[in-house]
């Protein structure tokens, strides 16, 4: 590196640990929204993921069951046992509930799960501690939930208005805005005001059987009135639910972390130049060959950001750290090629505002030498 | 390609108007000169005269209204502002005022940046010479150690230029002027700055580096004390030369 451009740095420990300070927190943002996307998108399926089930069966026109209603009948099981290739059919209800520790009155919205104790498809898949309910009144907690509500196990947490004792806590039942619960379908139909209602049927079957003749008798045996997808069309579609979500705002963020490196860098590029401007003028006068004053504000300007870029990496693993301990529910997960893309975009916007800001150097004669006086 | 010639500046009827704010102003007018190898010029004149201007002429910073100005046999009207930095590069060199040593880097980083543009502006004619020519050039060039000492500021080598008196400035600011074996100097005001006894010292250097090196300096100044130091004088009087003393 240039030993003027080093000085501009070195000389200036203040404003430079300021600029790199100021960059590499719009790096970080951008690090850390990713991480949060990356940590969401696998918590949100992370349940469907490893479920046992073979086929979902959901009302019509329901796709997934993240962000999509579906509500039918118990009585509809009966039919669908009746197909042949079906091995077992569990029914499943999902319901938004209020939940608070028994003694605690603030409350958070839960997503509880009821399912089939008899079958157990449908259970939480990780659990940490405990075990899974084995009869009425007995819930599991997703472990971010449970340390939002300061829930351990054996205590109480009401939902809605009845009590239920905690008896496990599970991990993979995060979706960031909202954490599952898992109770018997019976309970949590009982939470209702209409009896006998289900969101969902998960369907194993034969060993033999063709999956997709099993969907076609599904359907044909329902007249038709429902959705059945199989597992891996089912995990895509709750992938693609939750990307539609967060996708969006990850860019807009991204976006403005840009805008603000390139304002900010371009801006104190400008000053260092109009700040320098009778170093840079006798420099001209002194016979600089063409480009070095340019040269100097891109490397200046790549330096910062590639500091920048390095306190941010620093920085992005304790903080999520810290994050995730003081709000349990964000969990975050770097990807190494996302670091990559910021980083390599963060350096791009380097050259660009090292560009925008070398033009103000055609406007430093040398004929400058002469009217300077001493400083 | 540089051609060599007896004359190391020569101006031929050069005039020179500033125009600004809608009026032009003629700084200089007809101006005729020549200055050769070997040679301290003073160039005295009040404040006003156009001595800045004249420098600033025969450096390149400017172009002439009217007239002529060759610069080692060329005609500069011609180059471009990457050939004009090429030649300052390897044939000029500089003594302000006020220093323009660059603080930030040391007295032997000020030295070697001018060694640097040189070398770029020798790599750049280099595509038209041979090897031999190239390493020929290099050849002269004086080491950083060897200028420190002559000038005695070798202690001085890594200290920033704030760190640094007034006199030290000026002889670092002397040195960088021939770091790239410069065969032209220019001085604007080398003296002002600085105390009567340290400025007798300064125009003294700039003389050696005239009989002794075989250079061509012109220095700009309004203090006629420095006449007895030159080899000729010259004033300039509103834009034109009115005594040449020899
Ligand atoms: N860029 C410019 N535009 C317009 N007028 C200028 C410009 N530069 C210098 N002048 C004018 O040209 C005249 C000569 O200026 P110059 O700086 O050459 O004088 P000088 O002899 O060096 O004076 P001093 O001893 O004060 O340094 C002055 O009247 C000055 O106001
Ligand atoms: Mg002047």
């Amino acid at each position: 590196m240039n030993s003027y451009a080093l000085g501009v740095i070195h000389k200036q420990p203040m404003r430079s640990a300021m600029t790199i300070g100021g960059i590499s927190l719009s790096i970080l943002l951008i690090l850390f929204l990713f991480s949060i996307y990356r940590g969401v998108s696998r918590g949100a399926i992370e349940y469907i993921a490893g479920n046992k089930a073979e086929l979902w069966v959901l009302q019509n026109h329901s796709t997934n069951i993240l962000r999509s209603m579906s509500i039918m009948p118990e009585s509809n099981t009966h039919p669908v046992r009746r197909v042949t290739g079906v091995r077992q059919v569990s029914p499943m209800l999902f319901l938004l509930a209020t939940i608070c520790a028994e003694h605690d009155s603030n409350s958070v919205t839960v997503y509880l799960a009821g399912y089939d104790l008899s079958t157990g498809v449908g259970a939480p898949s990780a659990l940490l501690v405990g075990r899974l309910p084995a009869a009425a009144g007995e819930v599991v907690l997703d472990e971010a939930l449970a340390k939002r509500l300061r829930l351990r196990l054996g205590e109480r947490a009401r939902i809605n208005d009845s009590l239920f004792r905690v008896v496990g806590i599970c991990s993979g039942a995060n979706m960031f805005v909202i954490q599952y619960a898992f109770a018997s379908l019976q309970d949590v139909q009982a939470l209702t005001a209409v009896p006998g209602l289900i969101s969902a049927m998960m369907v194993q079957t034969d060993r033999d059987a063709q999956i997709n003749s099993v969907k076609a008798g599904i359907h044909a045996a329902l007249s038709g009135e429902v959705a059945v997808f199989d597992r891996a069309t089912f995990l895509e579609n709750n992938r693609k639910e939750m990307s539609t979500g967060i996708v969006p705002l990850l860019y807009t963020n991204a976006l403005i972390g840009t805008v603000v490196l390139i304002a900010v860098l371009t801006l104190i590029l400008v000053i260092m130049i109009l700040e320098r401007r009778r170093d840079l003028a006798v420099m001209k006068a002194l016979g600089a060959p063409p480009g070095y004053l340019g040269r100097i504000v891109f490397q200046l300007a790549i330096f910062i950001v590639s500091l920048s870029c390095g306190v941010a990496l620093v920085v992005i693993l304790p903080l999520m750290a810290v994050i995730q301990w003081i709000s349990p529910e964000i969990t975050g997960e770097l990807w190494l090629t996302d670091a990559a893309i910021t980083c390599t975009v963060a350096l791009t916007m380097s050259c660009v505002s090292a560009f925008v800001a070398v033009r103000r150097l055609k406007g430093i004669y040398p004929m400058e030498v002469f009217s300077s006086t001493e400083r | 390609m540089i051609m060599e010639d007896a004359f190391v500046v020569e101006l031929a009827k050069v005039s020179k108007d500033y125009v600004g704010g809608g009026e032009t102003t003629r700084v200089l007018t007809d101006i005729s000169f020549q200055a050769s190898p070997a040679e301290l010029t003073l160039l005295l004149g009040p404040s006003g005269s156009g001595k800045t201007t004249f420098l600033s002429l025969v450096a390149g910073f400017t172009q002439p209204t009217a007239g002529d100005i060759r610069l080692f046999g060329n005609d500069i009207h011609r180059y471009s502002a990457t050939k004009l930095a090429a030649l300052r590069a390897l044939r000029l060199g500089f003594v302000f005022q006020s220093f323009l040593l660059i603080d930030s880097l040391t007295v032997e980083e000020n030295i070697e940046l001018v060694r640097t543009f040189a070398r770029f502006a020798r790599k750049r004619e280099g595509r038209g010479r041979s090897g031999e020519e190239i390493a020929r050039g290099s050849e002269h060039r004086p080491q950083v150690t060897e200028l420190l000492d002559r000038f005695g500021i070798a202690g001085l080598r890594r200290r920033y230029p704030p760190q640094l008196s007034q006199g030290e400035r000026q002889r670092v600011a002397i040195a960088r002027a021939i770091a790239n074996d410069a065969q032209l100097i220019l001085a604007d005001e080398p003296t002002a700055s600085l105390h009567a006894d340290q400025g007798l010292e300064v125009i003294e250097l700039l003389k050696h580096l005239a009989t002794e090196d075989n250079r061509s300096v012109i220095v700009a100044s309004h203090d006629t004390r420095l006449a007895e130091y030159a080899t000729r004088t010259v004033t300039l009087t509103s834009g034109r030369f009115k005594s040449v003393r020899e």
